[in-house]
Formats: structure tokens, sequence, C-alpha cells
């Protein structure tokens, strides 16, 4: 026994660790890589993880702006139903393959088989056709103006077409890509390795390696920054934001994402059918407070249906604090004495505070009820479960969010506010119906002409903004954190991450 | 008894509210995706065809594939199963050693200083709550001295300590007013007076005739809650984002791998079965007179 804890002492002792002299990263984060198969990616992390492997023909920049990458450019005919990209040349994958428009086939028609979750990016194609060595066109079935979008989406990376054979599905385990890091390692639940790519198209890779590493809990992954144990960590818990600041060797990253939050009711019927009471309800919601103490102040104040750094937002006035109006919009909708709603919210803790806020803000104006807060599966069935026919619903508010991850208005806006979009087809869970929003979105997606799709969005948001089908709360400002020697990592908008730039300074 | 408690498995693992294939589809996913997943994760049959397979698969030792990762939760088990084996047996180290001394040492010196110090230290020891001491115990030895990792486990030894100790801390509280009850118990059985009337030194009457009788409850009561530490300390695993079967449960029950849900199930009750029997023949071990024929 004596010498067991002789071992641990001497072991603790030997242990002090160094971690100095090496360009390795560790990136901590609060989820756990889940696949790495791009096509068959839903979340967010491990496709920004693939995005460090692979690339798109398209992609995004910092400020989610479209740029050309594995392509040089492309052209469109004016129906938005042919879509021809030019591919850059001399690229090769990780194992040596070469990037070519047979590359693109194999993996456009791949996602074509409709066996994938992302495989829904190319539903609107009707066929590919490989023009030349270097060039691919689109044909869709119908007017698809977002398909750049969808193209520049994480869901249509490129992989190579041999690992792709090799492997079958199991390339989720062996991604190779034409990307700024080679695929290292895997170990489940642990973490995730990509190494530099020394033959990178782009320029030199200024980093060896970096590792990805799950940290659930947010205070043991500020003390890993502030241990030196990990030069990055996302997100940064808004609650520990003072004892970051406070360190001198860590700066605080913030960046405005397109996650917007909101209040859904369902519109067709009694009592939120009448518009009055939506705009009551909106009139009721104090943002700024909501924002401050429910989420840390880490978001700002809707001001559109679309979050500022989605394609084609137009702003919009801020929805006032004013419950003297809300009250009175109330009693002209005929509902002077209120009336009785039931609350849903998942039950993130910061979830629950904010609609706790809500809650009690509402019941100023009349409008009371209990709160049932669930786990996130939960909730998706309690809302999807809802039928659209059934006329004596009970009159909910649920706490809702959208992150558009093409980019793009149309995905920010049909999903959630169209006829098409009631459940369980897409996520309009309030069944709001309105033939001018249709239209509208019908003709946004009519042409990929940014000025004639600027136009409809731009009606569709003017008009949307004032029908208040939600109670519109915050779009989320993302928080992460790093230390000062790291360059070059930020995260997106998107709720991604870039780390084709990271660089360690000494 | 394992038949009767996969059955029980697999019911309560669809009885849950909420659809894995919503889940794993995405928040963005429209209909046309889920139901191509329902499909793909053989969901779209009914219950009782879905039960047979299951049966069928589980009678060859295949426990199916992760609804969530596409891997082999044989696989995905066995990778986790030795980090939380390894914290188990450390947190279960610690906590022997610390609550057998202390509540050994509150029994000998009953009603002495050293008595109401180890026993006010075991109170604080289960009041304590295990994520506030892990954070703690980060801040210090981590953070603010550097000697130790704070989280995470690549197969360092020094990745152990924090995690264990606290992992050990709560059940070492529980440990010693367990020994500490035994040990009186025991101290007031006859054999122990004649032993002193015989003679004996008091040193051998404490070491040899009190405190391996005492020991008897005190196994049944490591063996309960090795048990328990064997599932995965969810807090603990989360704290110290340690990789083994805790967190794997909770990620699985968030998402509804249904899968990955009935095999842990199933993993845990096998692993009470296993300890009991284990417990018994430890029984037999300290206590010669202990017999099982």
């Amino acid at each position: 026994m004596k010498r067991v804890i002789l071992v641990l002492l001497v072991s603790m002792l030997l242990v002090a660790p160094s971690y100095a002299g090496t360009k390795d990263i560790i990136y901590a984060s609060e989820s756990t890589a889940k696949s790495l198969d791009p096509h068959d990616t839903s979340d967010t992390y491990s496709g920004a993880i693939e995005r460090a492997i692979c690339q798109g023909l398209m992609g995004f920049d910092k400020d989610l702006n479209i740029i050309p990458l594995l392509a040089e450019s492309y052209t469109f005919n004016d129906a938005a139903t042919q879509f021809t990209f030019k591919l850059r040349q001399g690229i090769k994958f990780h194992d040596g393959t070469p990037f070519n428009a047979e590359a693109v086939k194999v993996n456009i028609e791949r996602m074509m088989t409709g066996k994938y979750k992302r495989s829904s990016l190319m539903k609107p194609v009707e066929s590919l056709q490989v023009i030349d060595e270097y060039a691919v066109q689109f044909n869709l079935k119908e007017p698809f103006g977002a398909f750049v979008n969808a193209i520049a989406h994480p869901g249509s990376l490129i992989l190579s077409p041999k690992a792709l054979k090799t492997y079958g599905d199991e390339v989720s385990k062996h991604p190779v890509g034409t990307g700024p890091f080679i695929f290292d390692e895997w170990v489940s639940g642990s973490h995730v390795r990509i190494k530099k790519n020394p033959d990178y198209w782009r320029g030199e890779v200024k980093v060896d390696s970096i590792t990805f590493r799950p940290i659930p809990e947010s205070g043991s992954r500020l003390a890993m920054l502030r241990a030196g144990q990990a030069q990055y960590i996302y997100p940064m818990p808004a609650e520990l934001l003072k004892i970051a600041e406070n360190d001198s060797k860590i700066d605080i990253i913030k960046q405005p994402s397109i996650i917007a939050r909101y209040l859904v009711m369902n519109t067709r019927y009694k009592p939120f059918a009448d518009v009055r009471v939506r705009r009551a309800v909106n009139y009721a919601l104090d943002k700024k407070s909501i924002i401050k103490i429910g989420w840390g102040g880490a978001a700002t104040e809707a001001d559109s249906i679309l979050p500022p750094n989605l394609q084609f937002y137009k702003k919009q006035a801020v929805w006032p604090y004013d419950p003297e109006k809300a009250k009175t919009l109330m009693k002209e909708a005929g509902y002077e004495k209120g009336f009785e709603v039931v609350f849903l919210t998942p039950n993130a803790s910061n979830r629950l505070r904010v609609t706790e806020m809500a809650q009690q803000q509402l019941a100023k104006i009349g409008i009371t009820g209990k709160i049932e807060s669930m786990d996130i599966a939960s909730f998706y069935n309690k809302l999807e479960s809802q039928k659209v026919d059934d006329a004596s619903p009970l009159p909910f508010i649920g706490f809702g969010g959208w992150s558009a991850s093409t980019g793009d208005a149309d995905w920010g806006t049909r999903p959630l506010i169209s006829t098409d979009a009631f459940p369980p087809a897409m996520s309009n869970f309030g069944f709001f119906a309105d033939k001018k929003v249709d239209d509208f979105i019908t003709a946004g997606l009519a042409s990929a002409d940014p000025d004639v799709r600027k136009k409809a969005y731009a009606d569709l948001q003017d008009y949307v903004w004032a029908q208040a089908p939600w109670g519109y709360l915050f779009v989320d400002t993302m928080l992460a954190a790093k230390t000062k020697n790291l360059k070059g990592i930020y995260p997106m908008p998107d709720g991604a991450f870039s780390v084709e730039s990271a660089e360690l300074t000494d | 008894m394992l038949v009767v408690v996969s059955i029980l498995a697999f019911a309560f693992v669809h009885l849950l509210p909420g659809d894995p294939a919503r889940m794993m589809a995405g928040d963005d996913a429209d209909q046309a995706t889920i139901e191509m997943l329902r499909k793909e994760l053989g969901m779209d049959r009914p219950l009782p065809v879905q039960y047979l397979t299951y049966m069928k698969n589980l009678a060859t030792g295949d426990l199916g594939t992760s609804l969530r990762t596409k891997l082999p939760v044989f696989d995905e088990i066995m990778l986790r199963y030795g980090p939380t084996m390894y914290l188990a047996i450390m947190g279960m180290a610690w906590s022997v050693i610390i609550g057998v001394l202390f509540g050994a040492a509150a029994a000998i010196y009953n009603g002495k200083w050293q008595d109401y110090t180890a026993m006010m230290l075991s109170v604080s020891g289960i009041s304590v709550p295990q994520f506030w001491l892990g954070l703690l115990a980060i801040q210090f030895f981590a953070v603010y001295l550097g000697w130790l990792p704070v989280a995470g486990y690549t197969g360092k030894f020094s990745e152990l300590i924090l995690p264990s100790f606290t992992l050990g801390a709560t059940v070492a509280a529980v440990m010693a007013r367990f020994t500490l009850s035994a040990f009186l118990d025991v101290l007031d059985e006859e054999y122990i007076s004649t032993a002193r009337a015989k003679g004996v030194v008091e040193s051998l009457v404490m070491w040899k005739h009190a405190f391996r009788n005492a020991l008897i409850p005190v196994v049944t009561m490591v063996g309960l809650q090795f048990g328990f530490l064997l599932g995965g300390s969810v807090v603990v695993e989360t704290v110290f984002a340690w990789p083994g079967l805790g967190r794997y449960m909770i990620e699985a029950v968030g998402v509804r791998d249904y899968p990955v849900l009935q095999a842990l199930l199933l993993l845990y009750s096998f692993h009470f079965v296993f300890i009991n029997l284990l417990v018994d023949m430890v029984y037999a071990l300290i206590n010669p007179e202990i017999r099982y024929e």
C-alpha cells in the first residue's frame, strides 16, 4: 500500500507538463465530432472540421460572402436553371489524385443518390454534365436562384474520388480532400487531429497540427485555456467573461452570428391569428433586458426576420418595448382580460431563462401560462406532432432558433414562414400562411441575378416584419477565446470556424 | 435474467419521446431527409419487427451500429470502457485508502479529536458537489500550480489523478462512515472482550480480531459503489472531459441513439450481476466461516 502511495506522489511530481516549442494547436470545444463525411454531416462542428480538410467549388469568407475555391468562376442563365463552373487547374487531393471535372461528378452524383444527410442540397439538380476536364454544368429541375449557396455549403465539399472508391461510406473515418490540413486521427469521444498539408495550393500552412478536443463543461474549457493546455476555446461561456477579460494571456473574440432567436406562436388559430395580438407580443417583450440577463449580453436585438450577416438582409426598425401600446392592441383585439398559453422551451439553462423572462413580460399584458421545458429531442417531437387542421390547439409560445447554414436569404425564410414549410415538411411551427410572403419567396428563387433577388427579399422583409409571425428576439453573438500568441483562427457567422490561416507567434 | 433486461431496455428506450432520425438530420433538415434517415436506420419498420431483429443480432453478439456516428456500438463501448474502468479503479483506490483509514481511526480513537476530524472531513466529502470539487481541484492543481492536465484522457497517468480523486472523495466519505459503524459494532462483540481478557495486545485485537470482521459490510459497500462507478460517473466525466461511458450515455440519450442506449443498459445490468458474485467470493476470503456449498 505504501508503495502505491509513493508511486502516486512521485508521478505527480514527474508529470509537470511542458507545452512549449511545437506548432501544435489544441482547439477545445463544447461539441463532439460525429462524422467526417461532409455529405453525411448535419452538425456545424463536424462540418467545420471537414472544411479544414476538404473544400468545395465555392466557399465562404469570414463574413459569409461567397468566394470561389476549387472553381475559378461560374456563370448562370437568366432562368436560374443552368449553372456552369470553371474549375481551377493543377490541384491535387491529399492522396495525389488530381482534382478535375470527373472528381466533381463522382461527388455530386454520390449526393444525388439521396442517401445522405446533405443530399437535400442537390435536390434541385436534374443532371450534371462534364463539359471538359475543367468545366462542369449543373442542369436544374426548376429555377433555384440560391443554388450557388448550396454549392458553397459545407455539405457540398469535394472528396477524393479514389478515397470514395477505396472506403465507400467508411470515408467518414478517412476523409481525403484538397484543404490546408490532412486528416490524421479520430478517436471517437476523445479527439480529432489534423496535420499540415505541405503542398497546399493556396500557400504555406503555418502550424504543424490542430487537435480538436471536446470539453463539454465550460469551466474546464476556460481552465484549459488559462493553463495553456488549449490555445482556442469555443464557445467562451458568457457567464465567465469577467474572469477571462482579467487574464492578460487571453484574447476574447466576439463575432455576430446568423443564429436568429424568436418566439413562435400558432398563427393559424385564435388568438394569435390576429395580427394585433402578435404585435402586442412584440411590444411587450423587453429585448434589451432579455439579452442582458437571459443571454449573458451575447446577442443583438433582432432588426429583421433575417440576421444581418445573411445575404440580402435589410435592416428594419427594432420593435420598441412599449407595454402600454401592447395593452391597447390587446384591448382592440378583444383580449383585454388576456388569455392563457403554454410556453415551450428546450431545457438548456439560457433558453429556460429567456423563456422565464418572456413569461413575466407577457404576463403584464395578460398573456399568462406555465412553462414546459424538455430536452431538445422531446421539444422537436412536441412541435412536429402538431396537426395543421387541428382546430382546437392549445395556444403556445415556443422558443425557436434558426441558423441558415447556406448563408442565403432563401434558407433563412422559406423553411420557417412559407406555406410549404408546415411541419413535418419543414420548420414553420407556427403555421404562418400568407400569400404575399409565399410570392416574395418564389420571386427570390426565380432568378440568380443578385439585383432581382435583393429586391424580392427586401420587399419580403419589409412586409413580414410588420406581420410579426414571431415574437422577434435577438441574434446571437458568438464568443470565443484564444491565447494571445495564436492568430488566424476565427469563428464564422454560421457557428463554424476557420483554421486555414492559423499561426502561432512566439 | 439478461433476456428480461434486454426486453426492458428495448421497451424503455423506445418509450422515450423524440425521434432519432429528427435528431440525426440536424436542426434545419427537411422532411425528405428525415424520412430517408428513418428508412436508412430501419425505423420505418413496425416495432415488433425491430425488436426481433435486435434480439437476433444480440444472440450473435452484434450490438448494432450507433445511429449518430455509424460506428459499431461494440467498438465505441470498448473504446470508452478502458478509461471508465481506470477511473473507477483509481477512484475506488482513493476512496478505500482514505475512507477505511479515516473510519478505522475514528473507531479506534472513538470520542477523541481524531474521531471528530475524520468525521468532519467525511461529512464535508458527502456534502460537497462533485462538479464543484472537480473545478476547484482543476483551478488549484492545473491552472494555479500548473502541475496536472485540466481535462481529457489520452493515456497518460497524470490525466487520471484529478478526476479519480474527485470521484473517490465522495465515495471515501461514504466509506469512512460505513467503516466507523461496522468497526464500532464489532468492538461491542463478546469475542473482542474475550481477546482482551486473554491478554492479547491491544493493537493485535484491533487489527486481527476487529478489523477483519469489520471489513465484511465494507466490502459489500465497495462492491455496490464499484458497480455504480463502472457505469461511468456523468458529473466527473463531464467536468474532466473524460472519454468514458458516462458521457457516452448522456450524448446518446440526447440524440436518442437507441442501439447505444440498449447496449449500455445491458452492460450496466451485467456489471451488477457480476460484481455481486465477486463480492460473495470476497466474503469467503475474509471470513473462512462463510462457505458456499
